[in-house]
């Protein structure tokens, strides 16, 4: 009896363990690479299930990372050869020859080659020739300042974009420090550490960001220049909080500030909105207010989250298909009024987006960021997919931060930057 | 014993036999020591020489086969430079920087260090009670890793910290701590001493403790006076110490990294920017790769600590001659101290003793000052337990700070000036609200006072209710007219939240199970390496100890990126196992273990050979329990070290389940800059361990490391 038991066990074991096998390979599972600006991950969770009900066999584990960790480690990982299947991320250009070309699995490319700027699908690519279609943007974000403006009605200040046509720096950071000294608020504004963030107020006061041939042109330009001055009066005089900028290297959203009403003014952009009216709910009136005004114009820059699969995938047509679901107009539509998110998509802008919110302060904050996108500068939507952007964006942020700290001159500054985004991009050319 | 382990042990010993039969009994020794060789050449010595390709390799690629050959461009760059004093000069401006910052932040962290330590090593020898707890006291920061270390200071010294609490209370105005240049720096210095000097004053107390008592008694006797004692006995006779004092310490200070990185950034601008971390940037944080700018920076960095590290050897010694005369284990520390006090006769005899005249001025007068201030017994042991008491407050205030911190409500963290106990809002439920809300205090209109609660707050003006007639229109106060009701209770509520938003109990087991493997793996190959180096002659025996004693300095920072490449290329990034492995052929614990080995008798090996045991027999039951005592010294070191690791599972761990808990608390402050509440509750939970360990085991880590001289 014994002797027969075990031979059949053993048969039986083998055989469950080969049909388990067989069973797991019928289903393909995929990962997908996310991070989390305010709770769109859930929305994307949520329309994944769907996708996932539709299509039995393929399965999408999206995993939730800290933007940080996108942002400096996902590059690394690449490289290792451990890439994701699909990912979000914000630096499109940043590994290029490694995105996987969408062209030979869609069904209907042109979904996607004819809804997005081309700016942004080249930004994915690896050169003129490239036709490949690797990644779409997920949102069009807009730079703006946000403000308090419960803060200011009890200040008695009027902002001074309902008082005057077009307010310029000047106009704003009187009425800021009005508000501030009056409501007893440590900041009269508080802005992201980032050279994005930068860009927007630096080519309103009239900075040229690229020459001719589109390279960064910044070691003598006046708009940076002038915007860098007056960020370092701000820090100087305790009006803008310091350790955003001189606490530490990384990079440091200063929303904290804004939500705990330590700020009058918080310059970010629209990403943040699902975010605030989450956190702020209630507690304070909120509204954004247009880019003050100056020499170059009121302009916010643009950017944006993109969605990419990579080539390295052992599935490259389900990827395509999740890619291509997600491109769907009505679901890229939801998406986008779930997550309170602006598209990018022409399609969806095309058919309008009835954003999913009760709140007046949400709806008026997307409208407010619609009515900048107009008034964006060329070198606004240029500058977040330029190859060296991330290049830009990290240099400007040690470099500011240098002559922020008394460490460099602004020429000096400036000059190390423009340096810096020199050698850069002659690496490039080598590479 | 465990039946199951007899069995694994038995297994072992048959199959060691069976190769014992092939190697003869001499041969073994290679067997024991090949898995730490193993391990120690493959990710230490290999990443050495790969260094050099990525050196004189360029482009952002991360394969060598990619990278084309671009001679000494890489060096020349960091070197292309006018004035070297001025970095504004150099074409690498931020290297020249990190170079500057860290050649001073040496200078002033090492003197400093070195004073404290000493000065507390001399409170900790007098006569005094509670010796144990005061000793204690000084070396438990030792043990907080140095994201948690950060974490604690940046809390007291941010702009709305106790720092400038206090400041503001006695009238003065807010001091930029951590982004004003001159004061970052001052306060990284201050930092990594607080946090290291426990352990150089164990050192120093040990080396005190060793002087012969009749030296003062014969002093005493010649009427001389203690301050006079101190400097013709004692500095003489420490000498030897403070060298290793002053070497070790160096050694750590170049290296600095962790603390600072997740302390300051690096920041203002570049002030606190250090030669690691300029590695680190370089290779693994900016957009644009430069795998061989940060090669190039290990290989200049590790030339100077090839210096210190000679140094170190002549310093402590190699002891390779000493095992000759096994039957006197003192004699390796004979050999060391003749060696030094060479050195200090040497050193003395070129510095000192020319700048003698004056300097016995200075030390006379100050002499005098202190015989005057201490001249009576009484007077002196007031001075030594009020700077003791003085040093509880020191190391354990920040500590206690924190844990009360954590325990705050958001609201109560905000609040400027802060207050030592927590205090909530008291709450009640009012009919018609689902969640309770908070009582006030409220200055009415017509002057008298009622409790009311509030609905919500909008900027200066509070929506409120009297909770007795929930019906009643809303009466609107403003802010400065409402104190809220408060008691002081301990919540757990940030640590339940910050365990929700935070993957801790996953980064929790990660860091248990690569602590405890880590560690375990570390015991079995450091000893059967150091088994074989101690009682065992072979040939390459000399090779293989110098090799090893000549990395004990060198610090993982240094081959990062050939390190990095390894793992990648054996598909280890995002395993445990990659955390693991690579460390666990630790020169340290080799040459700790080989050193006590030394000092069991040969003869007991032979009698054993005699009753026909085999030499894995030998070892695992003759050497292995007489070796105890080292063994539980490295166990504890091990622990320490691998709870502690940052750098190299920051760089290896890609994915957020694959953190440990120190990584995972660095990317959550980042993420949540301003969020003390979740930040403080996450940092106590992380140290909270270790603290466990060494309420326990105090006494053995403080002896242990006085014995070894080793962190």
């Amino acid at each position: 009896m014994k002797r027969i038991a075990i031979p059949v066990l053993l048969i039986a074991l083998i055989l469950s363990l080969g049909a388990a096998a067989l069973a797991q390979e019928d289903e393909v599972e995929l990962t997908f690479l996310w991070y989390n600006d305010g709770q769109e991950g859930d929305v994307m969770r949520d329309l994944l299930d769907r996708f996932e009900e539709a299509n039995p066999g393929i399965k999408v584990n999206i995993e939730v990372q800290p933007y940080s960790t996108v942002r400096d480690q996902l590059r690394v990982q690449v490289e290792a050869g451990q890439a994701p299947d699909i990912a979000r991320l914000t630096d499109f250009a940043g590994m290029r020859g490694f995105y996987l070309d969408l062209r030979p699995y869609m069904e209907d490319p042109a979904l996607f080659e004819d809804n997005f700027n081309p700016a942004i699908i080249g930004a994915f690519r690896s050169g003129a020739d490239d036709d490949g279609l690797y990644g779409f943007a997920d949102q069009l974000s807009v730079t703006a300042p946000f403000v308090n403006k419960t803060l200011f009605e009890q200040a008695g200040v009027d902002m001074p974009s309902d008082a005057m046509d077009e307010p310029g720096w000047e106009d704003w950071l009187a009425a800021l420090d009005e508000v501030a000294s009056a409501t007893g608020v440590q900041y009269a504004m508080a802005i992201d550490n980032k050279g994005h963030r930068f860009a927007g107020p630096a080519m309103s006061l009239g900075a040229d960001f690229f020459d001719d041939e589109g390279n960064f042109d910044l070691a003598d330009d006046d708009g940076f220049r002038a915007f860098a001055m007056i960020l370092k009066d701000l820090i100087d005089a305790g009006k803008s909080p310091a350790e955003t900028w001189l606490g530490t290297s990384q990079y440091t959203g200063a929303q904290d500030y804004f939500i705990n009403v330590e700020t009058v003014m918080y310059f970010s952009g629209s990403w943040q909105i699902g975010r605030f009216a989450n956190d702020i709910g209630d507690a304070f009136d909120w509204v954004v207010a247009p880019n003050p005004y100056g020499p170059g114009g009121s302009t916010g820059v643009a950017g944006g989250a993109g969605i990419v699969g990579f080539s390295q995938t052992e599935h490259p047509q389900e990827v395509a298909m999740v890619m291509e679901y997600i491109l769907q107009p009505e679901v890229y539509s939801e998406y986008s009024a779930r997550s309170l998110l602006i598209p990018a998509h022409e399609a969806v802008v095309d058919m309008g987006v009835d954003f999913d919110t009760e709140d007046a302060a949400v709806a008026a904050a997307l409208s407010g960021f619609a009515n900048e996108v107009p008034k964006f500068h060329p070198q606004a939507v240029a500058l977040n997919p330029h190859p060296l952007a991330f290049a830009y964006y990290d240099a400007s942020n040690t470099r500011l931060a240098q002559y922020f700290a008394g460490e460099l001159t602004l020429d000096e500054a400036m000059g190390r930057l423009q340096e810096q985004l020199d050698e850069a991009a002659a690496n490039m050319a080598a590479g | 014993m465990n039946p199951l382990l007899d069995q694994f042990v038995g297994l072992l010993d048959g199959s060691f036999s069976r190769i014992q039969r092939f190697t003869g009994v001499t041969g073994m020794a290679y067997i024991f020591v090949a898995p730490n060789m193993l391990v120690f050449s493959i990710f230490v010595l290999f990443p050495m020489l790969f260094n050099f390709a990525y050196t004189f390799t360029g482009s952002d690629k991360l394969f060598l086969n990619q990278r084309p050959y671009v001679g000494a461009a890489n060096l020349e760059r960091l070197f292309d430079c006018d004035d070297f004093l001025r970095p504004a000069t150099c074409k690498e401006d931020l290297f020249a920087s990190a170079v500057l910052n860290t050649a001073s932040f040496v200078v002033l962290q090492v003197a400093v260090m070195i004073g404290v330590s000493l000065l507390t090593a001399v409170a900790l020898n007098g006569r005094i009670r509670a010796r144990g707890f005061f000793r204690s006291v000084f070396f438990y920061p030792v043990l907080l890793s140095p994201i948690v270390v950060a974490m604690i200071w940046r809390w007291m010294l941010q702009e709305n910290g106790l720092f400038n609490a206090f400041i503001v209370g006695l009238g003065g105005e807010k001091l930029r701590f951590l982004t004003d240049r001159n004061w970052a720096r001052f306060w990284v210095v201050m930092v990594s001493v607080w946090s290291l000097m426990g352990f150089y004053t164990l050192i120093l107390l040990a080396g005190l403790q060793a002087i012969p008592a009749d030296l003062y008694e014969a002093a005493a006797i010649d009427g001389a006076s203690s301050w006079r004692a101190f400097q013709s006995i004692t500095l003489p006779m420490l000498a030897p110490t403070m060298l290793v004092v002053i070497v070790l310490s160096t050694i750590r200070a170049v290296q600095i990294f962790d603390v600072v990185f997740a302390f300051t950034g690096g920041g203002p601008g570049s002030a606190t920017l250090y030669i690691v971390h300029y590695i680190y940037n370089n290779g693994f944080a900016s957009p644009f790769r430069e795998y061989g700018l940060a090669a190039a920076t290990s290989l200049v960095m590790a030339s100077a600590l090839i210096v210190l590290t000679i140094a170190q050897i002549r310093v402590q010694g190699t002891g390779l001659d000493e095992d000759d005369d096994s039957s006197s284990p003192r004699a390796g520390g004979l050999w060391r101290g003749k060696a030094l006090a060479g050195m200090w006769q040497g050193m003395r005899r070129v510095v000192l003793d020319p700048l003698q005249g004056a300097l016995q001025m200075l030390l006379d007068g100050l002499g005098a000052l202190l015989g005057g201030l201490l001249g009576t017994s009484r007077r002196r042991a007031a001075f030594t337990y009020g700077y003791l008491l003085l040093g509880v407050l020191v190391m354990f205030g920040p500590v206690l700070w924190m844990v009360m911190s954590s325990f705050k409500s958001y609201a109560d963290i905000q609040r400027f000036p802060p207050r030592f106990l927590p205090h909530y809002p008291e709450t009640a439920q009012v009919a018609g609200y689902d969640e309770p809300l908070p009582l006030y205090d409220v200055q009415l209109e017509d002057g008298t006072t009622a409790q009311l609660v509030q609905r919500r707050r909008v900027g200066l003006e509070a929506q409120m209710l009297d909770p007795a007639q929930p019906e009643a229109d809303i009466i609107k106060v403003k802010l400065s007219d409402r104190q809220p009701v408060e008691s002081v209770r301990f919540s757990l509520d940030n640590y339940q939240r910050g365990i929700e938003s935070f993957n801790f109990w996953r980064y929790l087991s990660n860091s248990v199970i690569v602590t405890l493997s880590a560690t375990l793996l570390t015991l079995l190959v450091n000893s059967m390496a150091a088994f074989a180096l101690s009682k065992y002659r072979f040939r390459g025996r000399g090779f293989i100890f110098m090799l090893i004693i000549s990395t004990l300095m060198v610090p993982l920072s240094v081959i990062l990126v050939p390190a990095f490449l390894l793992i990648t290329a054996l598909g280890w990034n995002n395993q445990l196992i990659g955390i693991i492995i690579p460390t666990i052929g630790t020169p340290t614990g080799v040459f700790l273990l080989r050193q006590y080995m030394l000092t069991i008798p040969d003869e007991l090996l032979d009698s054993a050979r005699i009753d026909g045991a085999s030499e894995w027999r030998i070892y695992w039951q003759v050497i292995l329990p007489l070796a105890a005592p080292a063994l539980a010294v490295l166990a504890i070191f091990s622990t320490i070290w691998r709870w502690n690791d940052f750098l190299w599972p920051k760089i290896v761990m890609t994915r957020d389940e694959m953190f440990t808990l120190q990584v995972g608390l660095e990317t959550f402050q980042g993420d949540l800059t301003t969020q003390w509440d979740l930040i403080l509750a996450m940092t106590v939970l992380t140290a909270l361990p270790i603290t466990f360990v060494f309420g326990f085991l105090q006494k053995y880590i403080t002896t242990g490391i006085a014995t070894t001289g080793l962190k």
